[in-house]
């Protein structure tokens, strides 16, 4: 920005001073030139005038020696001898002027008394006349008269008679062509002013242009003489300026002012026309005119002055771009040294100080490059120092680290080898004493018991290490899903009381109304880190109780398990949740698992967007918090107390039943143990099955039969489910065909689904999703309890409270009826109950008030009050919620 | 129900009552019969036939016979096979040949119905 501006000061510098010369050099020139006009002109004027006073004496001297021959003539001077009368004389003046071309003539005598006169002119007139003829003192001068505004050249000649009479003066008209004869010759104007000399020095009174009538000659001068001659007797005076002031004068005035030089002749004129003025003949030229040759300097100097603007202009930009370029290359250079490019090389063309700079610069420059090197390798090699050291240590911490994986998975293989194997000894041991015919009923069962609770165990394991593998591989996903959490708690509540159970300890669940009705997260996943937890917390108690207590915080679900187990240390804390790990590897042998349990669990919330923290007091206990996203939804159904919750986990519970079906179902399957499970499920529900061993065996029977629903084993012998389903397709089969197969990529969905099968699912089989299947494309045999679809009405969540509200009122009228002894009354009040309570979910309800209908009818009216009370107490249970 | 000409082609007299009434009461009243391929087949070509119901097992000449020519006649022809078996081999044979139904003997009313919607499709 700076090198801009100073280049820019410098251009406007040069390029102003360049201007200002040309305009003085351009002032000095118009000012000499007008000099040389000037003086030209005066030159021009004095030739001029010398040409026409030459003429005006030759014209003079030939008048003078006509007048001459009159006078010497003899008949003309015997008249005038003789004294003829006047009019003779005038006659014969007449005469001889007529052959001189004169136009009047008169004569004096020498006592200056006109004799004789041919021009009717007052005496005293003729008298100035003849007295300027003769004037001896300027003999030099003509005499030239003005007579009605004519000019007239004057001669006299002394006329002797002998004597001297007298003076005859002869006038002769001063012709037009002769004027213009000269101008032509002189080629300047001729003009005949008349002057005021009473008012030569004062401005106020204005010399009038006179006009030559006769001939025309004078045009008219349209100037007013401001500074005539002082003197018309001498003409070097003469020279003035007229100034273009003039009234109806049009023509500009010329820049410098001046427009006409003038010079006068000496000419003696005797102005016959006023007393006052005095008449000079000036010979003028036009200075403007002479300046015209100015406006063509102009065409000629312009291309100058424009290509001297231009050449100043490049040259300005020349000089100013030679001060900023190096100064600005200076700055560069320090911008980028300034910036740490020591390397940047300043190129130093210019000489003189500038360039003294830039040496200078550079000097500097590499001085401060050879400093910064030095400093960087010193850098460089302190850098190489540390990162050999830090290398060294990371390589031991690497060290130690894969050491420590190494030995945290041998441990683990030792400790799996060890899970897999205890429970297989037990397996093969009992299964082998099973063999033994000796052993007694009792001891078989045990053994069967051992065998079954040892396989669920190893399966666990097996579930866990794959767990892990597929977390570790990033393969497990979640499903998150609008999932009901009081049938979820209710079915974690019935595994953990049964575990509490079997090791004596106790379990508790709390639920901290209110409580949403759904949450969304995946149910499966869920309870797999509920059971893990209390599981674990199981495990490690052995006295005491395990408590689970679900609370719902501000966008958070709480699940927090406490257990006054063994508790750990701050040391154990740390390593809880990594794979492969116990708090303790002694816990493994002591207490079993796999140490996968709360990697699984920490891994799976996550996943579910939530995570676990633990607490725990060695010795005292511990406690393990889930918190899972739960937004708050005021719209979202809220469970406000027990019964509700409880009422809600049995109606699911229901709902879980085996659905009762009707209908045949053709299973398609080469596996036997599969045929078997799956017909086995399928009797379940009620409906028949037809099983094939291939696709063969399938389309014949399909064909042949009458199915429902035909279930049909992807990969068989033979023939195979594909092409089985294309083929019953093409020969018109219209029931609906599931594809069973443990393959759900997709190639093979879409295989499915274009050999004709409505769908397919999923091998495993899951009994779950395998009744809900069948339910799906089979008709339900019958309604099984109290009509469990009365739970889809979309007022039942009312019904169940008004049947709870209903229910103090019921059991007012029971004691009422107790009172009275009127049994039927009571059986009435207890039948209606039995119904209703099962309809709205109070399974339990229902089931005493059948317990003690049944009671009622067998014991008739004896021995009641006992049962009576108990079942009154159940009614206040199922009211209060309570277990 | 509607308005399509059926023949049904089966040497058992009872069967082709049975398989008539079956139609008549599905509302299909044009109902040509036919006890053997040769009868089947000159039926076929003279009339504007629909779809066949046509026995496999017939003396002399049988259905699979027949449903050559017939697919011979008419490319496209809608032939519905009505056996008394149901093997694999004759299942796939039909198919292959064409047949676009394959009924097995006892059938249910249902399995005819579904014949007739598979045509209307």
């Amino acid at each position: 920005m700076r090198i801009r501006s100073l280049q820019n000061k410098i251009f406007v510098l040069v390029v102003s001073l360049f201007i200002a010369v040309f305009i003085l050099n351009f002032y000095s020139i118009i000012k000499a030139a007008g000099k040389q006009a000037e003086s030209l002109i005066e030159a021009r004027l004095n030739v001029g005038k010398r040409i026409v006073l030459d003429e005006f004496r030759t014209e003079q001297a030939s008048f003078d020696s006509n007048v001459a021959t009159i006078a010497q003539d003899w008949g003309f001077r015997q008249a005038l001898g003789q004294g003829v009368d006047s009019r003779t004389l005038v006659n014969i003046l007449q005469n001889h002027i007529n052959r001189i071309s004169g136009d009047f003539a008169f004569i004096f005598d020498t006592q200056n008394n006109l004799i004789a006169s041919t021009y009717d002119l007052p005496q005293h007139s003729l008298a100035r006349l003849h007295q300027a003829a003769i004037d001896p003192e300027h003999e030099d001068n003509m005499p030239l008269a003005i007579i009605d505004n004519t000019p007239f050249f004057l001669s006299s000649e002394i006329v002797e008679a002998p004597i001297e009479i007298g003076r005859i003066v002869v006038g002769k008209t001063l012709h037009s062509s002769l004027f213009t004869r000269l101008e032509e010759q002189i080629s300047l104007g001729i003009t005949l002013i008349s002057t005021n000399q009473s008012i030569n020095n004062t401005s106020q009174n204005k010399s009038s242009a006179i006009q030559s009538k006769n001939t025309g000659l004078f045009s008219t001068m349209p100037a007013l003489i401001e500074q005539t001659q002082d003197n018309a007797l001498n003409p070097f005076l003469s020279v003035s300026f007229i100034k273009t002031s003039g009234e109806g004068y049009t023509q500009k005035l010329d820049w410098y002012g001046v427009e006409y030089i003038t010079v006068s002749l000496p000419l003696n004129i005797v102005n016959l026309n006023s007393s006052q003025n005095s008449f000079v003949v000036v010979l003028h030229d036009s200075l403007s005119q002479a300046m015209s040759i100015f406006d063509r300097f102009w065409i000629d100097i312009l291309p100058f002055f424009f290509g001297g603007i231009l050449v100043s202009l490049l040259g300005a930009l020349a000089i100013a771009r030679g001060i900023t370029r190096p100064v600005k290359s200076l700055l560069e250079a320090a911008k980028y040294v300034a910036n740490g490019h020591y390397s940047a090389k300043l190129e130093v063309k210019q000489s003189g100080e500038l360039g003294q700079l830039a040496q200078e610069f550079q000097n500097m420059q590499s001085a401060v490059m050879a400093r910064e090197n030095e400093i960087k390798q010193q850098a460089l090699a302190l850098q190489e120092s540390e990162k050999i050291k830090f290398e060294a240590e990371i390589a031991h911490k690497e060290r130690l680290l894969a050491e420590e994986a190494t030995q945290a998975k041998s441990r683990f293989l030792a400790s799996m080898s060890h899970e897999i194997r205890t429970p297989l000894t037990s397996i093969i041991g009992f299964s082998e004493t099973l063999q033994d015919k000796s052993m007694n009923p009792e001891e078989q069962v045990q053994a069967i018991n051992t065998i079954n609770r040892c396989g669920t165990h190893l399966l666990n394991v097996i579930n866990d290490i794959l767990d892990v593998s597929k977390i570790e591989a990033g393969k497990i996903e979640v499903e998150v899903i609008p999932t009901p959490i009081f049938p979820l708690l209710h079915e974690v509540k019935q595994l953990a009381n049964m575990q509490a159970n079997n090791k004596g300890i106790e379990f508790e669940l709390n639920l901290n109304f209110p409580l949403p009705l759904l949450i969304n997260s995946d149910p499966t996943r869920l309870k797999q880190i509920l059971f893990n937890l209390i599981n674990n917390a199981i495990k490690f108690t052995e006295s005491g109780k395990v408590s689970l207590t679900v609370q719902h915080g501000a966008q958070t679900l709480f699940f927090t398990l406490q257990d006054t187990g063994i508790g750990m240390t701050e040391q154990q804390l740390g390593k809880l949740f990594s794979a492969f790990t116990q708090a303790d590897s002694s816990i493994t042998r002591q207490h079993g698992g796999t140490g996968l349990g709360l990697y699984i669990c920490k891994q799976l919330s996550s996943l579910l967007g939530g995570h676990i923290e633990v607490k725990s007091q060695y010795k005292l206990g511990s406690e393990f918090k889930l918190s899972l996203p739960c937004p708050q939804d005021t719209e979202a159904k809220q469970v406000t107390n027990l019964s509700e919750a409880k009422r809600l986990s049995q109606l699911s519970e229901q709902a879980q039943h085996i659905p009762s079906l009707k209908g045949k179902v053709l299973y398609a399957d080469d596996n036997d143990d599969n045929r078997r499970l799956v017909s086995y499920l399928i009797k379940q529900t009620g409906a028949q099955v037809i099983t094939a061993e291939n696709g063969e065996q399938a389309v014949e029977q399909a064909l042949a039969n009458d199915f429902e629903l035909v279930l049909m084993d992807m990969q068989m012998p033979v023939m195979d489910g594909i092409e089985a389903t294309e083929l019953l397709c093409s020969a018109g089969f219209s029931k609906p065909i599931i594809m069973m197969t443990a393959n759900v990529d997709r190639d093979s969905i879409e295989q499915c689904a274009q050999s004709g099968a409505v769908g397919h699912f999923g091998k495993p089989v899951d009994t779950l999703k395998f009744h809900h299947l069948l339910s799906e494309y089979l008709t339900q045999s019958a309604v099984i309890n109290h009509e469990p679809s009365l739970a889809d009405l979309d007022n039942f969540d009312d019904m169940a409270r008004q049947f709870l509200s209903s229910l103090p009122e019921q059991v007012k009228n029971l004691k009422t009826a107790n009172k009275a002894q009127d049994w039927l009354t009571i059986q009435d009040i207890v039948h209606q109950i039995k119904g209703s309570a099962g309809s709205f979910g109070y399974q339990e309800l229902s089931e005493h008030a059948a317990t003690f209908e049944k009671t009622l009818q067998e014991t008739k009216q004896e021995q009641n009050n006992e049962p009576f009370d108990l079942f009154l107490q159940q009614i206040q249970h199922a009211i209060e919620g309570v277990e | 129900m509607s308005n399509i000409q059926v023949l049904i082609v089966d040497d058992v007299s009872n069967m082709r009552s049975l398989l008539a009434s079956s139609l008549r009461s599905l509302d299909i009243s044009t109902i040509l019969e036919a006890s053997n391929t040769l009868d089947a087949i000159e039926i076929y070509e003279k009339k504007h036939i629909d779809i066949v119901f046509l026995d496999l097992h017939m003396p002399k000449i049988d259905g699979f016979a027949a449903l050559k020519k017939i697919r011979s006649i008419n490319p496209n022809a809608f032939v519905v096979i009505v056996s008394g078996e149901s093997s694999i081999d004759n299942v796939k044979k039909a198919i292959l040949m064409g047949a676009k139904g394959f009924i097995v003997k006892p059938y249910q009313l249902g399995k005819i119905k579904e014949m007739i919607d598979k045509y209307h499709k």
